[in-house]
């Protein structure tokens, strides 16, 4: 997750860029050679077959990219490059520590939150229509629905939202701050992961943190530095990329795929199925700063009749695999409301699969409803070539999106 | 928890349309799931076939596959027991 730091492309300038939805993707093949930003060589996997492999073949690892021997994947180390969080160990190592958050992140654990995500939901659309047509949603909604959601889960009610996602950007920079910022916005940043730990130890809760340190030290073994990557690696991830997605998702919903929009509003299960669309089909950042999720192999392996030596750099290029016409056929306007013909990488596979991606769904598919359905004229007020991005970051999504009822 | 394989054997079935080849079963209970070569997990032995018996192991992976493609029945009685409904 260290390959998308990028000097050049997307990430700097003002010069308007085409939304996600319209991204062209690698045309899938076998294995290829490139570069890192860094100048290291990695093999882009792209094909639908072949990045399942990637991620679910044990010959290769995320933790053999922290080696002594690997080669440089990052130019300005962000949260990801935390060789003990979670993303980066491997084997029994990490299922210990996935074990103690996973019970809390399964589909059913999950499930009891929906009335209290949804009752989130309500409140932020009942503030939006007060505030009254036009409107930024971005402000209203997308971004203050992700951290409200952690927030509860979590237990950090205090938590001021300008802080968090201050430390969030820098967590997740790429080129938008220097290495001295980043490292400051860290330290800050597991300052309060520490002092919220601090607190739950003293004074426990019914909230996951809370649950979290009940399983570590169950488990005896898991570090207080683990400890503290994990409860500020949960805030980050539950903030950035929802946001993103449901950022992303808005403008092509209320843009080229706006004949849909009343069918969201109709059911939740119709809802449920787009939601999966859009998370297949719209990818949350531009390819010069996610070749794809890194992995290392730990020996030679032939992955698309392909020999790739071991120490090799691996990118499993998942908006690719996401598209491969082996596999998807149809656009995905007439595809919208339809099951997935094969399973989307968007959330990984693998033992690292993402943990947040039930709680994740939940949220997006709640957030297209419900707003449908309360807002029914939506629509954006601005052409797609003039929205405003966020730039620099692993993700792109827009800054800002005008909105009118 | 240790019954051996009479009449509290269980099967566990994997839902092969959710699994996301975690592999966390195949390292909770390896006597009783393992990956297969298309990266998914599958029971192993009795566990698919007449049933064995529910170990610790075997329980944990249930409770904690991330997405709930596991599902033990009673081998004798097909009722499901975990997880629950
Ligand atoms: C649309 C939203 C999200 C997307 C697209 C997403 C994507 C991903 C991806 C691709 C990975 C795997 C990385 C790899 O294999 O290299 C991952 C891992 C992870 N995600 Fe997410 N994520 C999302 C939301 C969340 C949320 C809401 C949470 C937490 C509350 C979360 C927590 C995590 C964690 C902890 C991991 C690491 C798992 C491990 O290494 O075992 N994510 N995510
Ligand atoms: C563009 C999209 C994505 C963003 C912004 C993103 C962000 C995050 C963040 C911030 C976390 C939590 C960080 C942490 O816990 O250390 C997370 C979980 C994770 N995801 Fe995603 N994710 C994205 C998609 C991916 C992709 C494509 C990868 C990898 C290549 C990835 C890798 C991770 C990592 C590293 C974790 C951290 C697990 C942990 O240590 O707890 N994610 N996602
Ligand atoms: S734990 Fe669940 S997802 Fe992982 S391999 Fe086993 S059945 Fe599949």
């Amino acid at each position: 997750m260290s390959a998308e730091n990028s000097a050049t492309g997307a990430g700097t300038g003002t010069a308007p860029l085409i939304p996600l939805h319209c991204l062209r993707h690698l045309e899938p093949g076998p294995p290829r050679l490139a570069a890192l930003p860094t100048g290291t060589p990695v093999w882009l996997v792209s094909r639908h077959t072949d990045v399942r492999q990637v991620l679910t073949d044990p010959r290769l690892g995320r933790a053999p990219l922290y080696a002594p021997d690997a080669p440089p994947t990052s130019l300005t180390p962000n949260i990801l490059d935390d060789p003990q969080s979670l993303l980066n160990i491997d084997g029994t190592e990490h299922q210990r520590l996935r074990r103690t958050v996973q019970r809390a992140f399964t589909p059913r654990a999950i499930a009891r939150w929906r009335p209290w995500v949804a009752s989130v939901i309500e409140a932020l659309i009942d503030e939006l229509m007060d505030h009254g047509s036009p409107a930024d949603i971005v402000t209203a909604y997308t971004r203050p629905l992700p951290v409200a959601v952690i927030s509860r889960l979590m237990g950090l009610d205090g938590l001021d939202g300008k802080r968090l996602a201050h430390w969030s950007d820098h967590a997740l920079s790429t080129t938008a701050y220097s290495a001295e910022a980043i490292g400051t916005a860290m330290a800050e940043f597991a300052g309060f992961g520490a002092a919220v730990i601090a607190e739950r130890r003293a004074d426990p809760g019914e909230d996951l943190v809370t649950s979290l340190l009940a399983a570590a030290a169950e488990d005896g073994s898991i570090t207080e530095g683990q400890l503290v990557t994990l409860v500020i690696g949960l805030v980050v991830a539950g903030h950035e990329t929802t946001m993103t997605t449901l950022g992303n998702a808005l403008v092509y919903l209320l843009g080229d795929g706006r004949e849909a929009w009343q069918r969201l509003a109709s059911d939740e299960a119709s809802a449920a199925a787009a939601t999966e669309q859009l998370l297949r089909a719209v990818p949350l950042g531009d390819a010069d700063h996610l070749p794809g999720l890194l992995r290392r192999t730990v020996e030679d392996v032939e992955i698309g009749g392909v020999v790739i030596p071991a120490g090799s750099v691996v990118a499993a290029d998942t908006g690719a695999a996401n598209v491969d016409p082996e596999v998807f056929t149809g656009d995905l306007l007439t595809e919208l409301f339809s099951p997935l013909a094969a399973p989307m990488y968007t959330f990984g596979a693998g033992p690292h699969h993402c943990l947040g991606a039930w709680l994740a769904r939940m949220e997006l598919e709640l957030a297209l409803h419900r707003l449908a359905r309360r807002l029914p004229s939506l629509r954006l007020t601005e052409p797609a070539e003039e929205i405003d991005w966020r730039r620099g970051l692993l993700t792109r999504s827009p800054n800002s999106l005008q909105v009118a009822w | 928890m240790t019954a051996g394989a009479g009449a509290d054997a269980v099967v566990v079935r994997v839902d092969r349309d959710r699994c996301i080849g975690s592999g966390m079963c195949a390292l909770s209970a390896p006597g009783s799931l393992a990956l297969g070569t298309d990266g998914l997990a599958e029971p192993v032995a009795e566990y698919g076939t007449d049933g064995a018996e529910l170990t610790m192991g075997l329980a944990e992976a249930v409770d904690f596959c991330p997405v709930e493609a596991l599902t033990l029945y009673s081998a004798r009685g097909g009722y499901r027991i975990a997880p629950a409904e």
